[in-house]
């Protein structure tokens, strides 16, 4: 029943894309990495394949459009230089959405769409030549990358920026719950499945250009093996980028009760990141310092295979060309023995 | 004498050097069909780093660059946006792909070219060096502080 009625609903919002005849303009585009990576702990040298990550979008009309996002990795590939190189490739879909945007104040999208519970996700997506570290931060990982926050769902996500001195911005969507493991997401509209909810609000007020503060709160029921289980996450956020400068801190906790016994499970991380943007001849340059912390709850089955996280980053990211970033640091942080240890990294992202 | 009188050039010419000079300033177009007659200054930054995709009609904003490394460009970048080139280019590259901005920026290193296209679409903004003389074609709007 709740198909049908999606479907007239899809179908009656689409009605103006029918009666036109002209084939819409597409748009491809895509971003690519490459890592190496030195332990000075064990002294074990990798160079990993990193991601190829492709989209294509189309303006189906002024109000519709369409994306699509997949990627293409090595399977398994987690930021450790101790794993051992696998040559399995994975090929999965990131995002799908049709989108109807007919204001900045509404713009609804349907489909398999990230989540927005972290803003770095939300802002970077999967791209490494966008961000300005060579690390996505802990909280912000992919969840079939070790990470534990829910970055995908499936369902329908309104968001918009309200007028006014405040600049508000707010968001809201309802969608399918997590799996069974961290990296699944319910079939759509299977009967058996459970919505979840997310809501966000943030301002980017014109009195402080460049800054922006907000807040998000994700919540869904999770099928987990070890007993059904609650969720509810929240994630508070701000930002500050003008004149060079680029200063970021993310908070989130998470936290899951199982219905069972009432077990109550708090996960918490967060992340800080300072650059900035030299000058005149040294233009192409950007420094930087990444502080990243992720403390798992003790005993919570459902992250069992999501490693607690206490490391610190620093390095430079050199813009060599429009289309080209190489990036070089120095990292500490905790290894997946526990032990920590100390990393010396090369990257190389592409914008395409 | 011949020190007094050196003492006046170097203030006269620390004066001028003081005053805004028309070059070193941008103005912002439109068609002359359009309806917009004034903007603020936080709705044309966020126009021009495609936070802002449409007009108060609704109608889709088509943002028209001169190339960044040009006098016009520059100034757009330093004054109004206040980032590098290699930020901005980065930032409208994650616009589109996060699906925030409707369309890529258009880019047109002459400076008539930039003009024609903004004069064509009542949709378009577009930004020339003050003091250059406008075609009958776009009319200049007034930026509220």
């Amino acid at each position: 029943m709740k198909l049908e009625a999606l479907a007239a609903a899809v179908l009656s919002l689409c009605a103006p894309l029918m009666a036109q005849e002209a084939p819409p303009p597409f748009r491809f585009g895509g971003f690519a990495n490459v890592t190496f990576d030195h332990s000075t702990r064990t002294h074990h040298d990798a160079f990993a394949g990193g991601e190829l990550d492709l989209y294509a979008s189309a303006a189906l009309s002024d109000n519709w459009s369409a994306l699509a996002e997949g990627f293409i990795q090595h399977a398994g590939r987690v930021e450790d230089v101790d794993q051992q190189p696998t040559k399995r490739v994975e090929v999965d879909l990131e995002r799908f959405y049709i989108q109807y945007s007919p204001s900045d104040r509404m713009r609804l999208e349907l489909g398999q769409i990230h989540t927005g519970i972290i803003e770095w996700n939300e802002r970077e997506h999967r791209s490494r030549f966008l961000q300005t570290p060579i690390d996505v931060p802990a909280i912000a990982t992919r969840e079939e990358q070790g990470g534990a926050w829910p970055l995908h769902f499936v369902g329908l996500w309104s968001s918009g920026r309200l007028g006014g001195p405040l600049g508000v911005e707010y968001g809201a969507g309802i969608g399918e719950a997590r799996g069974r493991a961290r990296d699944e997401i319910q079939p759509l509209l299977d009967e058996k499945s459970s919505p979840s909810q997310l809501v966000s609000l943030g301002v980017a007020p014109d009195a402080v250009p460049g800054w922006r503060l907000g807040a998000a709160e994700y919540g869904g029921d999770i099928p987990a093996p070890e007993g059904k289980m609650r969720e509810a996450d929240l994630t508070a956020f701000t930002s500050y980028e003008r004149g060079g400068a680029e200063l970021r801190g993310e908070w989130a906790q998470m936290h899951h009760r199982r219905l069972d016994d009432q077990q109550r499970y708090v996960t918490h991380g967060w992340y800080a990141l300072a650059s900035w943007r030299a000058r005149g001849r040294w233009k192409p340059f950007r420094p930087y310092v990444l502080l990243d912390h992720l403390d798992v709850a003790d005993g919570e089955p459902y992250l069992s295979e999501v490693r607690d996280q206490k490391a610190w980053a620093a390095g430079v990211r050199w813009d060599a060309k429009r289309w080209l970033a190489v990036k070089s640091d120095y990292r500490a942080q905790r290894s997946p023995e526990g032990k920590h240890e100390h990393l010396v990294r090369l990257q190389f992202a592409v914008s395409f | 004498m011949r020190a007094v009188r050196l003492m006046i050039v170097v203030a006269l010419a620390a004066f001028a050097a003081a005053q805004p000079r028309p070059r070193d300033s941008v103005t912002f177009v439109v068609s002359a069909r359009s309806t917009i007659r004034g903007i603020s200054a936080a709705e044309l930054r966020r126009i021009f780093l495609g936070e802002t995709s449409r007009w108060s009609n609704r109608h889709r904003i088509v943002v028209c660059l001169r190339p960044t490394d040009s006098p016009e460009g520059r100034i757009m970048l330093d004054r109004l946006v206040r980032m590098s080139d290699i930020d901005y280019s980065q930032r409208w590259i994650g616009a589109v792909f996060r699906g925030a901005a409707g369309s890529a920026l258009a880019v047109f290193p002459p400076r008539d070219a930039l003009l024609k296209a903004v004069a064509n679409n009542p949709d378009a903004i577009g930004f020339v060096l003050t003091g250059e003389p406008l075609p009958a074609t776009v009319r200049a709007i007034t930026v509220v502080r």
